[in-house]
């Protein structure tokens, strides 16, 4: 909700609006009308498991073993989720060799970290699509005319807007500066605090 | 009644936003944007004798990530979106609203914090 308002979206009007928020640990998809959820889904895919099919990835083809870091610094260099040109990007990694023990340095290449991170992609997209599926008619209607608008630090991935688009066959942008959308969106409620009472979930 | 001071109050305090994430934490102060906007990372040292001293918060921590010896943690205490240890969230959120929070103001600030939907724990 917080991402939706961040990002701009027309929150209050009686429209469907889809946000997909991809976080560290989770990924988030939600439908919002009228400033309230119409259907919300959390995955516990995100990040992190992106860094980690990574080290797993490395691990099972190279026998090297690669510190999370490493693996986050590699998804933010040259990770890319969809192949729009043959274009190959490179990068040196280093870790231990888990055969001989050693530290060592190897060249890792888009396409292999394109592969490795399958998974946790795949869930993202099925989640989404899952989120479809449950949207009502109405609010699909309007979905299909403004698009999925991506936030969060995982809207940062090459080419994730193409791949749901891709899978979806709707238009995706990513929000203005995607990382803040949430905290951004929790800042504009404060000078709008009859919104807030709106949006707000008592506890 | 408890409105009007309320109300009063709220024109003196720094409203503040935050963001918990997984990943990075951020915050963000009414008229000023986001003010702080660091990696949810925690290095505590445990001494000799138990006591736990926090040692570094945010980019600082993230660099030690994986490089500690015994003595120290960092780690990242908010796992999948849920708090996985509330002690280091709380030494970290203290961390961040210090940085951000003039404490001579007297005031308290008015913080906002979301939470995911869907959360049940």
């Amino acid at each position: 909700m917080a991402a939706a308002i961040g990002a701009g979206l027309p929150i209050t009007e009686a429209s469907g609006n889809m946000i997909v928020d991809i976080g560290g640990g989770t990924t988030e998809v939600a439908v919002i009308s009228l400033a309230g959820i119409v259907y919300a889904q959390s995955v516990r895919v995100g990040g992190d498991k992106m860094d980690e099919a990574i080290v797993q990835y490395m691990k099972r083809k190279y026998n090297m073993l690669i510190g999370e870091r490493t693996a986050e610094t590699v998804k933010i260099g040259i990770g890319n989720v969809y192949k729009v040109d043959d274009e190959v990007q490179t990068m040196d990694i280093k870790g231990r060799d888990l055969v001989s023990g050693t530290p060592k340095t190897m060249e890792i290449t888009s396409t292999e970290i394109r592969e490795a991170m399958t998974e946790p992609v795949n869930a993202i997209v099925e989640a989404v699509r899952i989120s479809l599926e449950q949207t009502p008619p109405e609010l699909a209607a309007d979905i299909v005319d403004r698009g999925i608008v991506l936030a969060g630090g995982g809207a940062h991935l090459k080419n994730i807007d193409v791949l749901l688009s891709e899978e979806t066959g709707l238009p995706v942008v990513i929000a203005e500066d995607p990382l803040s959308c949430v905290v951004l969106g929790s800042g504009m409620v404060l000078d709008q605090l009859d919104l807030l009472k709106q949006v707000a979930i008592s506890t | 009644m408890f409105n009007v001071f309320d109300a009063i109050l709220g024109m003196f305090s720094n409203d503040l936003a935050i963001d918990l994430g997984t990943a990075n934490t951020l915050v963000s102060m009414k008229g000023k944007g986001i003010v702080v906007s660091e990696p949810s990372v925690v290095a505590v040292k445990t001494g000799p004798a138990g006591q736990r001293k926090v040692l570094a918060v945010g980019v600082d921590a993230k660099e030690m990530l994986g490089r500690t010896p015994g003595s120290i943690v960092a780690i990242r205490p908010i796992k999948d979106g849920v708090i996985a240890d509330f002690d280091h969230t709380e030494e970290m959120l203290r961390y961040f609203i210090r940085k951000v929070h003039n404490r001579k103001n007297l005031v308290r600030p008015r913080i906002i914090i979301c939470v995911l939907k869907g959360i049940k724990k």
